[in-house]
């Protein structure tokens, strides 16, 4: 994410994060204040490997309130970054670089969604799976992984 | 400012939303806005930042550059795509290093970007180069309904990227839904997310999330909530059905994507805009 790692250092623990976390609201369990305490002791083996951690949903809220300006939001896809990399991303994810490997998209095109599409009127649809396939393998070195 | 958009579908839209496309084509076409499909376009990026986040960029520039190419600026309907998108321009403009690096990606299938084009969602496509007042001009049949709009997050954050409307408490959406005589309510945690982005992870916190704001529409007396992401009306329309047999709450809300209801005060023909087909709580009580 092109993240200073110090940058958590400036938490406070307000837990204003927490406070506003949609999904903190529902499941104690996820706990974004907690989570950046961890990265500024060091203790980042704890966060990758709490399955919480993928558990964000990514609204940003965290991150927009924040009184120190830490990219909260930006931090946790940093770590689920480092989890994927060491074979720790749910099946989810592993299925979405899949599709899109298969697909050029997430959804197959298939043959009755085409048919659908026919008759509502909508026209056909032109993906370039290989450029998603080039892609994927530059980057991450094919969807096996 | 251009009249002319490349249309941006995504994954989602042209494979699961279909009355979103649909609606949207229609809208624009009455309002003068040309939608030039994109040949060759892949996934927007966004599936990818939780695993990758240059080959998240790398899909969102290669779209940015095929957009590139035809000399458009993106018109999508998708916050997701949206959301992936704009960040990638915005990091890509910002940072020549990194462009240099996504481009040694590209290059590999004969593509570059040059960070020449804007991306927006059609609601900012329709507020700042259209224009409320047009619009409002052009209603035939103001609409008497009571909406709960859901804006949705990756619209407006991080709003150091998204640079759109206001983060914590977005406006724009409930302008656009009053010019069409509705009336947009306020309800208890309007701008909280939707829960959809862990369905799949967390499939029950996701559904509790979007329980608690469906409740809170209910209690507002709203006729029908109003979205402007497939994700987002996804999991309010069809998340009904799952809240209904898991929780054995049942809401019965119209969810319409926004250029549905637009439409309608547009006074295009509801069938037109496949809104008694392409939704799971059918919406025919408010038409």
């Amino acid at each position: 994410m092109m993240l200073e790692e110090k940058d958590v250092l400036l938490c406070y623990q307000c837990a204003t994060c927490t406070g506003s976390c949609p999904v903190a609201r529902f499941d104690s369990k996820y706990n974004p204040r907690l989570t950046i305490l961890r990265i500024a002791r060091g203790e980042e083996e704890k966060v990758i490997n709490n399955e919480a951690l993928w558990w964000c949903t990514t609204c940003f809220t965290c991150q927009e309130r924040c009184p120190q300006d830490i990219k909260i939001t930006e931090v946790i896809l940093a770590m689920q970054n480092k989890a994927y990399e060491l074979g720790k991303a749910p099946m989810k994810f592993t299925k979405s670089i899949e599709s899109i490997y298969k697909n050029g998209i997430t959804s197959p095109l298939s043959g009755f969604t085409l048919k659908q599409r026919e008759r509502l009127g909508l026209g056909k649809i032109d993906v370039n799976i290989k450029a998603a396939q080039e892609i994927i393998e530059a980057c991450i070195g094919g969807f096996k992984k | 400012m251009r009249e002319s958009y490349a249309f941006f579908l995504g994954c989602t839209v042209p494979t699961r939303n279909f009355g979103y496309e649909l609606s949207t084509r229609k809208v624009c076409e009455v309002l003068g806005i040309e939608l030039v499909d994109l040949p060759g376009f892949i996934c927007c990026g966004t599936p990818l930042e939780n695993v990758s986040e240059k080959a998240s960029i790398c899909m969102a520039a290669y779209n940015l550059a095929l957009a590139e190419e035809k000399d458009l600026d993106i018109l999508a309907i998708c916050n997701g795509c949206i959301n992936s998108l704009k960040k990638a321009n915005f990091l890509l403009k910002k940072d020549e290093d990194l462009r240099a690096e996504v481009n040694k990606v590209l290059s590999k299938i004969g593509k570059e970007y040059k960070g020449k084009i804007e991306v927006k969602h059609l609601i900012q496509v329709l507020y700042e180069d259209i224009g409320i007042e047009k619009i409002k001009n052009m209603i035939k049949k103001p609409l008497k309904l009571k909406v709960a709009s859901h804006t949705g997050c990756h619209l407006v954050k991080p709003s150091y990227a998204m640079k759109f409307d206001d983060p914590e408490q977005p406006k724009v959406l409930d302008e656009l839904i009053e010019i069409t005589g509705a009336k947009s309510i306020d309800y208890m945690y309007k701008n909280m997310c939707c829960g959809q982005p862990i369905r799949g992870v967390n499939d029950e916190v996701s559904l509790k999330i979007a329980k608690e704001k469906l409740s809170h529409v209910k209690e507002a007396n709203a006729d029908c909530m109003v979205t402007i992401c497939p994700a987002c009306n996804m999991q309010y329309d069809l998340g009904q059905l799952e809240i209904k047999s898991k929780f054995k709450e049942e809401y019965n809300i119209p969810v319409l994507h926004y250029p549905e209801l637009l439409g309608l005060a547009l006074g295009i023909d509801e069938k037109e805009l496949g809104i008694l087909t392409t939704h799971k709580v059918k919406a025919d009580k408010i038409l």
